[in-house]
């Protein structure tokens, strides 16, 4: 009898281990661990507008529980900075807010300093489609995988989110 | 019965206990910096990255100044984002792509500046976190440099590629300077599984606690089973 309580209490014991550390810091591979605190995303563009506007009209259009959209003094930037301490990098983006799960507010920009982003709408509609990616949530990735967020993808060609990106942001919501 | 529900009750408060102790943590703003990279895979790619690759010693200090600019004109200084760089004298011996005088002015990237922001998005003060390239100069050791015209001032190189610059020893053994190049990985790199992605997290415990994780791409090891005169033979072709 008390074999048998002793195997319960086990058996308990680890549910409440795995459920209690299942719980703490863990995130699937193709996601960053945040999304935005709201509903709406309000962006205020500052520059390369025409890219940025194209890339978040259409993640608004695929996206089914968010909405993103430009206003006037928004907390949200969506810029270019000419960043040549970072030759390799065409987009950057930092999360303003302290909190471990919310990607709102941020700063993200395309890195003028290179010269096929200065000289390729493409290029920039592929990064800026890239960045909002991430405000959506998903991680960076490599290799084959026909995804925005793929740092190996080209950017003259994919230039917008893939069904696999829209599949995706639409499970994280 | 009572005894087992006494001995969960006893851990699941203590479980709970734990994870408010770790809680604790919260007051430390959780920032992230994600970069979209190009990961060059060949010595070759930084070479063609490259306008000016030049050999020689790095001499004295000369001043600091933001590396990221108006992405507009570059001689203005960005208003929102800082990124240190260090300009340094460098003295010249061999030039293997470009014209360059005798001696240039280098600025190499020091640490970015990240706005720290709390739980609810109010600003707290800023921290830097140290460049996965800087290494301070030494002129006692030769280098070579792998740049581009910044365009900030005139004779004002910067880096061409990342990695940019090989340290060559004594014994004329090389090196790319950078924290995240597989093999000589700094022990805080951690990768993420199998991918080539990885991060940093900086730790900053004092005025203003934040951790700060700093996400980019592995370099694979562009010089491995390469000697100084292969890389040499390489860059005169």
């Amino acid at each position: 009898m008390w074999n048998f309580r002793l195997k319960k209490v086990s058996f308990m014991l680890l549910l409440i281990f795995t459920l209690f550390f299942s719980t703490v810091g863990s995130a699937d591979a193709y996601t960053n661990g945040r999304k935005p605190n709201t509903k709406n995303v309000e962006v205020q563009v500052q520059a390369y507008n025409t890219q940025w506007v194209q890339a978040y009209t259409n993640w608004d259009s695929n996206h089914k529980y968010r909405n993103i959209y430009s206003r006037s003094g928004a907390p949200n930037i969506m810029t270019a900075e000419y960043d040549s301490s970072r030759p390799g990098t065409f987009g950057r983006i930092i999360y303003n807010n302290g909190h471990s799960t919310y990607s709102t507010p941020f700063y993200t920009y395309i890195n003028s300093y290179r010269s096929d982003v200065r000289n390729s709408a493409n290029v920039r509609r592929s990064v800026a489609s890239h960045e909002i990616g991430h405000v959506f949530g998903l991680a960076d990735l490599r290799g084959s995988v026909s995804s925005i967020m793929n740092g190996d993808r080209n950017r003259e060609r994919l230039t917008y989110p893939t069904t696999l990106d829209i599949n995706r942001v639409n499970i994280i919501r | 019965m009572k005894k087992c529900t006494v001995i969960i009750g006893t851990l699941l408060m203590g479980l709970i206990f734990l994870q408010a102790c770790g809680s604790g943590d919260e007051t430390v703003s959780q920032m992230v910096d994600s970069s979209d990279e190009q990961r060059v895979e060949r010595l070759e790619d930084v070479i063609n990255d490259s306008e000016v690759i030049v050999k020689g010693h790095f001499g004295k200090y000369i001043d600091k100044d933001n590396m990221v600019r108006n992405y507009a004109n570059p001689e203005i200084p960005s208003e929102n984002t800082y990124t240190e760089g260090h300009i340094y004298e460098f003295h010249i011996e061999e030039v293997y792509k470009g014209e360059v005088d005798s001696t240039i002015n280098v600025m190499i990237p020091y640490a970015s500046e990240i706005k720290v922001y709390d739980e609810n998005a109010k600003y707290v003060g800023n921290v830097m976190n140290e460049s996965t390239e800087y290494k301070k100069p030494d002129p006692e050791e030769s280098n070579i440099l792998f740049l581009n015209q910044t365009g900030i001032k005139e004779n004002l190189y910067g880096p061409g590629s990342i990695p940019y610059n090989i340290v060559i020893d004594k014994d004329e053994s090389i090196e790319f300077v950078s924290k995240r190049i597989e093999g000589q990985l700094e022990d805080n790199v951690i990768v993420e599984g199998d991918s080539e992605q990885a991060y940093i997290i900086h730790e900053h415990r004092e005025d203003v606690p934040a951790d700060v994780r700093e996400e980019f791409v592995v370099i694979p090891d562009l010089l491995k089973g390469k000697t100084l005169s292969d890389v040499e033979e390489l860059l005169k072709k």
